[in-house]
């Protein structure tokens, strides 16, 4: 009988799973597509709330803050779908039978899965600032006027952004694995950020500050007033994300493939 | 020397026993086939084995431990499951490299499992253009890709056509004569006739037999008669279709 001898610890335990789940997610042209289609909607909700700004009040805070607010936002909804799009996908496809006859410790594997989920939204979140500071430059330059990229009207929500989209991306992965099912979960995610919590913070603001999508909008400096700080905003993002972590873990645990 | 003992394994599905107090053991070395008819519950109790599925009550152990406690699974145990587990745009190879990738195993095992397959020259097509017997082929490979001294295969000959069936049953042999356990579970027991040592049935969740194959008395009858009587003597006793809980 050959001596086998394993990971020796948990970090190199993770490694492995999330290298795998890297390469899923590279070589799959889902996630390709995913971020094309960010990249597109962010330029366009730019350009369409841009249009609606008089020239002489394009170099205003207000309407800066309105151009980073509506690529933020694309950009967040796209890093959760992808997460929730790379998770799912291991259960449509039944590749969850062969992670975990790699790594059989559910929680290690979740780990190993939302890590990869946060360096998705990474990407998806340095894409986006990208993006959206340069269809803003862009825009401003060619109705004559200029974008201080230095500004704190930019650099606020690019750096919430950064941290927002590691967290959605982190947080898809988590709804993907406790709904499973991929059109439920993505269009579980989409009515709730869509319907759900735009209701809820109209009809009881009280409420619907506290809610996860709307703290990710207050972690990118929305100029939405209801909105709580751009840090308590994050702080409430991360509670968030622990409890769909606790959730997802649960759920992975007691589930049968 | 034992290589998987199954100790009294259960799994109920809310008030319904679908795997029902199956205890066997399966030698290194040795062919053991696991059969059973359709819905008899060997994909249920496999997967059971391996921790895809969490047993109500009782345990499976490798060696000396449970699959989940081994240090290296995928070098410990190579497994196909009913399913082969990737996704559809995927090429075989790009399947195997996430599967070694999460096990730890050498990159360069990936080409050698595919040619050992004979997947070696189609290995960088998609696996939505493969026939289900190439399917068949590439699970194999994934089974073994970390040189396993455990082999567990369900159903793998399903798709494969005469010739592959011919390869596949000569593979099982080697492996067995190489020292490895091979356990394999089919419904079609003219698969398994021509090199199983030992043979474990399965009726309805529940245990017909499990043992050497000389055990069957196959003197005046072939393995496929003898599997069909021991089922028939358990239909003439109380056991209904799976047992239903109180």
């Amino acid at each position: 009988m050959t001596v086998v001898v394993g990971p020796t610890t948990t970090v190199e335990r993770i490694r492995r799973p999330f290298r795998a789940d890297v390469h899923n997610v590279r070589s799959t042209p889902t996630a390709k597509a995913l971020l094309a289609g960010s990249v597109v909607m962010a330029v366009a909700s730019c350009v369409a709330n841009l249009s609606t700004v008089a020239d002489s009040e394009l170099s205003s805070v207000a309407t800066i803050e309105l151009a980073m607010h509506s690529s933020t936002v694309t950009t967040l909804i796209f890093s959760l779908i992808a997460g929730v799009v790379s998770s799912t996908a291991d259960f449509r496809f039944g590749r969850i039978d062969q992670l975990l006859l790699s790594e059989p410790n559910r929680a290690v594997l979740l780990a190993a899965k939302v890590m990869v989920g946060a360096v998705v939204g990474v990407v998806y979140g340095v894409i986006g600032s990208m993006v959206a500071v340069a269809t803003t430059a862009s825009y401003f330059v060619a109705n004559g006027a200029s974008l201080d990229v230095g500004s704190n009207a930019v650099i606020h929500p690019l750096i919430g952004l950064l941290l927002g989209t590691a967290m959605f991306g982190a947080v898809g992965v988590s709804v993907g694995t406790v709904v499973q099912s991929q059109p439920a979960a993505i269009a579980g995610s989409l009515a709730w950020l869509f319907i759900v919590e735009p209701t809820a913070l109209l009809g009881l603001p009280d409420v619907g500050r506290w809610l996860p999508g709307v703290s990710g909008l207050a972690l990118t400096a929305s100029p939405n007033p209801d909105l709580l700080d751009q840090i308590p905003g994050g702080i409430l993002l991360v509670c968030w994300f622990v409890f769909s972590l606790a959730v997802a873990l649960m759920r992975f645990r007691r589930s049968d493939f | 020397m034992i290589a998987i003992s199954v100790r009294s394994l259960c799994k109920d599905y809310g008030t319904q026993r679908v795997v029902d107090d199956i205890s066997f053991d399966v030698p290194y070395g040795a062919v053991t086939g696991f059969v059973g008819a359709n819905g008899s519950g060997k994909t249920t109790t496999m997967r059971a084995m391996l921790g895809l599925i969490e047993p109500t009550s009782g345990h499976t152990v490798f060696h000396d431990s449970s699959y989940a406690a081994l240090p290296d699974p995928r070098r410990s145990v190579g497994a196909v499951v009913d399913r082969i587990g990737a996704h559809p745009s995927h090429t075989a190879r790009q399947h195997l490299m996430m599967i070694a990738l999460a096990s730890g195993v050498p990159r360069s095992r990936v080409a050698d499992c595919l040619a050992q397959v004979g997947l070696g020259e189609v290995g960088d097509k998609r696996l939505s253009q493969y026939s289900m017997g190439m399917m068949q082929r590439c699970a194999l490979a994934a089974a073994l890709l970390g040189s396993p001294p455990i082999l567990m295969l369900d159903e793998p000959a399903n798709g494969l056509d005469p010739g592959g069936i011919r390869w596949l049953r000569e593979q099982m042999r080697g492996w067995a004569d190489d020292g490895r356990a091979v356990l394999v579970s089919t419904h079609q027991l003219a698969e398994l006739a021509v090199i199983v040592d030992r043979l474990v049935v399965i009726d309805r969740g529940s245990l017909a037999f499990a043992g050497p194959i000389q055990e069957l008395d196959l003197t005046s009858r072939t393995l496929e008669e003898a599997v069909f009587e021991l089922i028939a003597a358990r239909s003439d006793s109380a056991l209904g279709p799976n047992r239903v809980l109180r």
